[in-house]
C-alpha cells in the first residue's frame, strides 16, 4: 500500500480533542488500522493533548498542537508537536504500579500509558517547540 | 457515555458504556459518589461496554475506590477485555482493586 499521512494543526483547548478524535477516526477507517492500533492511537494523542492544555500554558496564553501521522505498511509514526512550555514528559520518574489502593495517588499514568502502549516513544526541542514522536508497530503487517 | 446501574442481591452492577475519557470522567466519578454516599456498599464495576479508558477514567475509578474504602464498602472490577483490560493491567490496577473476568463472578467473590 502507499503511505497515507494525516496532517493536523489544533488549538490547545480541551474542545479540540474530540475534534481529533473524530479527524484521527476517519483516517483510521481509511486506512485500515486495526481497531486494536486505533485505541492505541487514540488513548496515546488524547492523554499527550490533555497534558498539553492542561500544565503547558500555566499564564493561560493561547496555544497550538500540531499532528502528523503516517500510515506505512507494518506500522503508524506519529509526530506530536506543541508551543506550551518546554518539558520532557518521558523524563518523569516511572509510578510505581505495584502500589495498592491506599499508598495510589491520582495522576502520572497518562505518560506510563503511552510508552508502554507503543513500540517507540521519543522527546526532542525543536524550534523551539517540544516534539513528541511515536512509533507504533501494527502485528498485522497489511 | 452512559451509565446503567442493576441490583443483584445486596450488590450495585455499574455498567459504563463507551469511552471514559477526560470528558465522562467527572460523570462517572460524580455517579459512583452518589451511589456510595447514598448506601451502595458493595459495587460491581461491569466493564464488558466500556470501548475506550483514558488515564483520566482510571483516576475516576481510583477516587470512586478510595471513597469506597473509608465508607467500608467493597468495590471490584469486572468483565473487561481487549485493549480496556491491558490499560488496566499496565496501569497496575488489577492490583489496585480485584478484577474478576465476569460479573457472576465477581458477585460471587
Amino acid at each position: 500500500m502507499t503511505t497515507t499521512r494525516f496532517d493536523r494543526v489544533f488549538k490547545a483547548e480541551h474542545g479540540a480533542i474530540a475534534t481529533l478524535m473524530a479527524a484521527f477516526g476517519s483516517f483510521a477507517e481509511v486506512t485500515s488500522l486495526p481497531a486494536d492500533a486505533v485505541f492505541k492511537i487514540e488513548l496515546a494523542l488524547d492523554e499527550l493533548m490533555n497534558n498539553t492544555i492542561d500544565y503547558g500554558y500555566p499564564d493561560g496564553d493561547a496555544g497550538e498542537i500540531s499532528v502528523a501521522i503516517e500510515r506505512l505498511p507494518g506500522r503508524v509514526t506519529i509526530d506530536y508537536a506543541d508551543d506550551a512550555r518546554l518539558f520532557d514528559p518521558f523524563a518523569l520518574p516511572e509510578p510505581d504500579v505495584t502500589l495498592g489502593i491506599d499508598a495510589r495517588q491520582p495522576g502520572g499514568l497518562g505518560v506510563h500509558l503511552v510508552r508502554k502502549l507503543m513500540s517507540e516513544s521519543a522527546y526532542s526541542v525543536e524550534r523551539d517547540r517540544n516534539h513528541i514522536r511515536l512509533g507504533l508497530v501494527l502485528d498485522d503487517p497489511s | 457515555m452512559e451509565i446503567e446501574e442493576a441490583r443483584r442481591g445486596t450488590s450495585l452492577v455499574v455498567t459504563p458504556t463507551g469511552r471514559l475519557d477526560s470528558g465522562s470522567a467527572p460523570d462517572f466519578e460524580a455517579r459512583l459518589g452518589e451511589d456510595i454516599d447514598g448506601g451502595a456498599h458493595d459495587v460491581v464495576i461491569d466493564l464488558s461496554r466500556l470501548d475506550y479508558i483514558s488515564s483520566k477514567g482510571l483516576s475516576a475509578l481510583l477516587s470512586a475506590g478510595k471513597r469506597m474504602k473509608r465508607a467500608e464498602g467493597r468495590m471490584v472490577l469486572a468483565a473487561a477485555s481487549g485493549a480496556v483490560r491491558q490499560v488496566i493491567v499496565i496501569s497496575g490496577f488489577d492490583r489496585v482493586f480485584e478484577l474478576h473476568d465476569s460479573v457472576d463472578a465477581a458477585l460471587g467473590g
